[in-house]
């Protein structure tokens, strides 16, 4: 059985494979508020939109289905994927005032979230794209953490330490802090823990934060890493 | 003390950012989210003459990884954390980021 990126004229680190490996995956199960299906179409919507806007992936194949989604759940998908540097607190309350729970809301972030990054790793190195599994049954498991609150985002999130009880535990482990961007979607644990296991893979984990000596490769440096990362985060209009 | 780098060249590509291969990092970032896909092409191909191809992979995630982050944290409306506030207070005006819209996420504009 070939991997995700056996066809690579470049060394793509085991690590990195395998993370992207668990998403695309993940991509067809059932979630916490959508089922494998919606979960595919979501994902399949998000790129189709973005192939529009002229980001080709090499073989792109629009796997749309024409499952039905809600009004909400399509229009977030499209300004997510190819517009987020937009989204202000007036379009999160538009959107939750259609219908759609927050919960949902969230989960659909994580879905394209995840979408986006590897099918920007895959342009960026001439990959083609990788398609997605057929969608597996299943029930959403419709889980929500019980010490989930509004804090430090508009949607509420899991707190750290002991106001977070258990759901911190199973999600944060002993940390006694955890950045905001990797709590921003605790409200669907899942979907936060696929985004942190992608982070640390493809940025670097907790514990590299301050090593300003980092490097996984002697070719690329802390200091190059963090040029890339300010330089997309500008395209995207991205203020954290 | 480290060494300085120029932050300016992270909004505007012609500043010198004193980054080693800089100026290639960024047009390929550029590049990444342009729709031409043969300039593309081209900024690969300088970026892997400039770091090889193990650095290449590194960039290509670095910008998977910020093309993910970004989304959610601009669309979940989360603010930045207190402590980086202060810190980022000198040069998030100078380099235009407090006009984002998710800046009102943290400073309430």
């Amino acid at each position: 059985m070939s991997s995700l990126y056996s066809h690579s004229v470049v060394p793509v680190r085991p690590d990195l494979e395998a993370v992207h490996e668990t998403a695309m995956s993940s991509f067809s199960d059932a979630g916490t508020w959508f089922n494998g299906s919606e979960r595919k179409e979501i994902v399949a919507l998000a790129r189709r939109v973005r192939h529009r806007e002229g980001l080709e992936l090499t073989g792109f194949v629009d796997e749309v289905a024409d499952i039905p989604l809600p009004s909400a759940v399509i229009e977030l998908t499209q300004r997510v994927a190819c517009d987020a540097g937009k989204i202000g607190k007036d379009f999160y309350e538009k959107i939750i005032s259609e219908g759609l729970s927050v919960e949902q809301y969230v989960e659909v972030l994580g879905l394209v979230g995840r979408a986006v990054a590897i099918d920007t790793f895959c342009r960026a190195l001439g990959f083609p794209m990788n398609a997605l599994d057929v969608s597996r049954p299943g029930e959403p498991s419709s889980m929500r953490p019980k010490t989930a609150t509004v804090q430090h985002a508009w949607v509420p999130t899991i707190p750290t330490g002991k106001q977070g009880g258990t759901d911190a535990a199973t999600l944060y482990g002993d940390a006694d802090f955890v950045a905001n961007i990797y709590s921003a979607l605790s409200l669907v644990p899942k979907e936060a823990s696929l985004v942190m296991q992608m982070g640390q893979v493809q940025y670097l984990g907790a514990d590299d934060f301050m090593n300003f000596e980092f490097r996984r490769t002697k070719q690329f440096s802390r200091a190059q890493l963090e040029l890339v990362a300010a330089r997309i985060s500008a395209l995207n209009n991205c203020f954290y | 003390m480290g060494k300085v780098f120029n932050l300016g060249g992270v909004v505007d590509p012609k500043t010198e950012t004193e980054v080693e291969h800089g100026k290639a990092l960024l047009a390929y970032a550029d590049a990444i989210y342009e729709n031409d896909s043969i300039a593309l092409t081209n900024k690969r191909e300088q970026v892997l003459k400039a770091i090889g191809p193990s650095g290449l992979v590194e960039a290509a995630a670095t910008a998977a990884n910020f093309s993910m982050l970004d989304r959610i944290a601009n669309a979940a409306g989360i603010e930045i954390e207190a402590m980086v506030v202060g810190q980022t207070e000198d040069f998030r005006a100078d380099l235009g980021i407090n006009d984002y819209v998710s800046a009102a996420n943290t400073l309430g504009n």
